[in-house]
């Protein structure tokens, strides 16, 4: 079966040039909705075996109606996913043996959870809730209220009996988030609206405040996902003894392109020295001895242990910051683990390095961009220009102007034109004909020139032109 | 432990913590060492006229009173000039060290010192200020080749008069000098009358400087005084100026009247009396800023002259003496952060100045 083998190839190689997850969607004709097996794990438990309907728009697959995929047909189409996947091995160059499952995934899990049909034969919908619409959503909104009130009658069989709930404690509820909307509807393949998702997070928070036991907890812990927390282990670098047996600690540590390395010694009287020479002779601005002291006065530090660091590169204050990360490294070897994690969390960024984020939004970081006024511009200056009437400025289609008078390229117009019709074609722009209405004959070396277009319905000034005037008698 | 309550008890902890001034200064011994001791203002007028740092001047005016801090370097140099041999040459102590350490308060320290045992002082306080930012130059009448420089000059000589008003009279011009044509000091006259004359006649000042040293050097060989020459920022002498002559050549510091008279006065050929002085980084011209060693400073030329000299040097305060100068701050309520009186807030400030004197004067100043 070929066609199928080109198509499991092409889904995988679909797969692997974008790079990503992605749910084929019904492609319509391509494959068949899923079957049985992978309908396990979806949100409803009362889905039975599919009678699936097919659409498919291609013309030369036969259209199959109430076809069941039956093992045989799955374990064939893993065969030739394996197959398929080897011919990408070797596409790819890799070895077919290693080529490992990270970039393709098994048809298992490419196939979406998709509803199977809800009702029977005899038409009949299987669900109680199905004329809801949502009826995974309500069937789990009545369990979740069921709950709620058993736990609500409990707490008031115990008061009753004046026997108080104790208090449990405080579930850590840091490390965990709720489903956001997108994971619901993926639970119970269902559409939800916004206002159904805040329902739901709002009934079983009520659920939580309320002391439940430990099945409801088990419960409400299907609707939480472990967030990655933000503090990663900090590496420690063990503690190192030179031959005098004083103990001591090297990290190195970088901001912007400097680079430092700083040897921290556990006994000592706050000496620094910085490539050889007391640091405040090398860092004479106050603001780069602060930062060298904040690791220190962080941890209390202040006048206990000498330092020997070497920097190279940057500038003065990007070299105090790499000394500053290269000594709070080094200092964590010496500090109890309790210290360390209550460094990470109170400062920002004492322990990691931070660099600054590239401007992907824009071609260069903003600058200021170049404005013409009058005021900064001087006639003399760009007499010796030609203005070049043949050609236009890239901004052509503005309503029909021409910017030939674009003030940043004011030019001479030869003398002989003076008085008459200068027409200038443009590539780009509407033909204009550019007429000269006045010339004013001033006393100053250049002449002011007023231009309109003609083929605008509106006659507009356009701008002027300076035209240096050789004033010679005879005009 | 310090409790700043009412003002008496303010004022009777300032004389339990520190020394007081005069009489007994000449028994500062190394048990002071760390201690403020007050000089009384009048005696910072007539001996100090020009020569205290201005940010210190700044910090008298504020205080309203002069606490000098009693510190290694100055009480060694107090030691030697005590023993002093006044027949032999004159000896050279330099003073060096880092910026910012305390070289010219120590060397304030030593004058003041001297001007109490009646010592006759010529303290030139920055000795940079002759090589640069003189617009003035004009050619001596003396010799054709130098320069003289009118205003710094008379400046000096009118401190210098206010310094030593008392033995002007009493010392005798030994030669006859011609100002001009019409004026000349006759030999026998005091030397006051030269002091007189260079100030009044702004051109001559030059000259009545060169005089005065010239005398001055002669005539403590014969014992009648006690000479103490202090110069701050001897490297000026040897190194290189920013003036330029009218045809924009620079001008070399042996070319400038005052500079030639001050490097006879540097040579030990004279005696019955000392010459202390102090390097410095800060006004000198064409040094790089982490230089503080004799070498670098004077280079070879001020070295070979300066040489045999007692170096001595002056380093950032211990632990004593920090604690010693916050200690006074806070006495005069010239720290008004709040922690400052914490041990953590002095760590901070110890590490920030690095203990030295000029930074944390600095660092202070903000607080």
């Amino acid at each position: 079966m070929a066609a199928p083998c080109v198509s499991c190839c092409g889904a995988l190689c679909y797969r692997l040039f974008i790079g990503s997850r992605v749910t084929l969607a019904p492609r319509q004709g391509f494959w068949k909705t899923a079957a049985a097996e992978f309908q396990r794990g979806a949100g409803s438990q009362l889905l039975k075996p599919i009678h699936t309907t097919v659409v498919t728009t291609k013309k030369n697959v036969p259209v199959s109606r109430h076809e069941t995929y039956t093992e045989e047909f799955i374990k064939k189409q893993i065969e030739e996913f394996n197959i398929g996947k080897r011919h990408l091995a070797n596409m790819m160059g890799e070895d077919p043996e290693t080529f490992t499952q990270e970039d393709i995934d098994h048809p298992e899990q490419i196939f979406p959870k998709q509803r199977a049909i809800q009702w029977g034969e005899d038409g009949r919908p299987f669900h109680f809730l199905f004329y809801t619409g949502k009826q995974s959503y309500y069937a789990l909104m009545h369990e979740v209220y069921g709950k709620v009130l058993q736990v609500e009658k409990h707490q008031n069989q115990l008061q009753v009996k004046g026997v108080l709930p104790e208090k449990t404690e405080i579930r850590d509820l840091i490390g965990s988030r709720w489903l956001i909307k997108e994971e619901l509807e993926e639970m119970l393949v269902e559409k939800l609206s916004d206002q159904d998702y805040t329902q739901f997070i709002r009934l079983l928070e009520k659920l939580l405040a309320l002391q439940c036991g430990p099945a409801e907890e088990e419960f409400v812990q299907r609707f939480r996902r472990r967030v990655p927390t933000q503090s990663q282990q900090q590496l420690r670098e063990p503690v190192q003894y030179d031959e005098r047996g004083v103990a001591f600690s090297a990290c190195e540590g970088k901001r912007k392109s400097a680079r430092a390395e700083a040897v921290v010694y556990e006994q000592g009287s706050g000496r620094i020295t910085v490539n050889g020479i007391d640091y405040l002779l090398y860092f004479p601005v106050l603001q780069d001895r602060e930062q060298l002291m904040f690791p220190f006065h962080f941890l209390d530090r202040l006048g206990k242990h000498d330092v020997t660091c070497t920097v190279s590169g940057g500038g003065r204050s990007s070299q105090a910051g790499a000394i500053r990360l290269a000594m709070a490294r080094a200092l964590c070897s010496f500090v109890s683990e309790k210290e360390v994690e209550w460094m990470r969390q109170e400062t920002t960024k004492l322990l990691s390095h931070r660099s600054l984020e590239p401007c992907w939004w824009a071609d260069q970081p903003a600058t200021a961009a170049w404005l013409w006024s009058r005021k900064n511009w001087d006639p003399n200056s760009d007499v010796q220009e030609r203005a070049d009437w043949t050609q236009a400025d890239g901004c052509g289609g503005m309503g029909g102007h021409e910017n030939v008078c674009c003030p940043q390229r004011h030019g001479v117009s030869p003398p002989e034109h003076r008085g008459g019709v200068v027409s200038a074609t443009a590539p780009h722009c509407i033909r204009a004909h550019v007429l000269l209405i006045s010339i004013r004959l001033s006393h100053s070396s250049s002449q002011r020139v007023f231009i309109t277009t003609t083929d605008c319905p509106s006659t507009q000034v356009m701008g002027c032109l300076h035209i240096p005037v050789e004033t010679d008698s005879k005009h | 432990m310090l409790v700043l309550g009412s003002r008496s008890t303010r004022t009777m902890l300032k004389e339990i913590t520190r020394l007081v001034s005069m009489v007994q200064k000449a028994k500062h011994g190394e048990q002071h060492e760390g201690q403020h001791y007050r000089v009384p203002l009048q005696d910072v007028k007539t001996v100090f006229p020009h020569g205290l740092p201005p940010r210190f001047v700044k910090q008298v005016k504020t205080f309203g009173e002069a606490c000098l801090m009693v510190r290694k370097p100055a009480l060694e140099l107090l030691h030697y000039l005590k023993n002093t041999n006044f027949a032999h040459p004159a000896v050279r102590y330099l003073l060096y060290g880092e910026k910012g350490t305390g070289k010219t308060l120590s060397l304030c320290h030593v004058i003041h010192f001297c001007a109490k045992q009646d010592w006759l002082i010529v303290h030139i306080p920055d000795a940079h200020l002759w090589v640069k930012n003189c617009p003035d130059l004009l050619q001596s009448t003396y010799n054709r080749q130098r320069f003289d420089q009118p205003l710094e000059a008379s400046t000096w000589l009118k401190n210098f008069k206010t310094t030593n008003e008392r033995f002007l009279s009493q010392i005798k011009v030994q030669e006859k000098y011609l100002w001009n044509k019409r004026e000349s000091i006759e030999k026998g006259s005091p030397l006051g009358e030269v002091v007189e004359q260079g100030i009044a006649r702004v051109k001559n000042a030059t000259d009545a400087v060169g005089i005065v040293l010239k005398e001055l050097r002669r005539q403590s060989s014969l014992g009648l005084f006690h000479l103490l020459v202090a110069v701050d920022g001897v490297n000026a002498l040897w190194g290189r100026t920013t003036l330029r002559k009218e045809e924009k050549s620079p001008v070399a510091p042996e070319e400038l009247a005052l500079i030639h008279n001050l490097r006879k006065m540097m040579k030990n050929d004279w005696h019955g009396g000392a010459i202390v002085s102090t390097l410095s980084q800060t006004g000198s011209l064409f040094k790089p800023r982490n230089a503080y060693l004799p070498q670098e400073l004077l280079g070879k030329e001020g070295f070979d002259a300066l040489d045999p000299f007692v170096p001595i040097l002056v380093s950032n305060y211990n632990p004593k003496e920090f604690e010693s100068c916050i200690q006074y701050y806070l006495e005069n309520s010239w720290l008004q952060h709040e922690k400052a009186h914490t041990e953590a807030g002095k760590k901070e400030l110890l590490f920030l100045s690095s203990a030295n004197p000029g930074q944390l004067e600095r660092l202070c100043a903000y607080l």
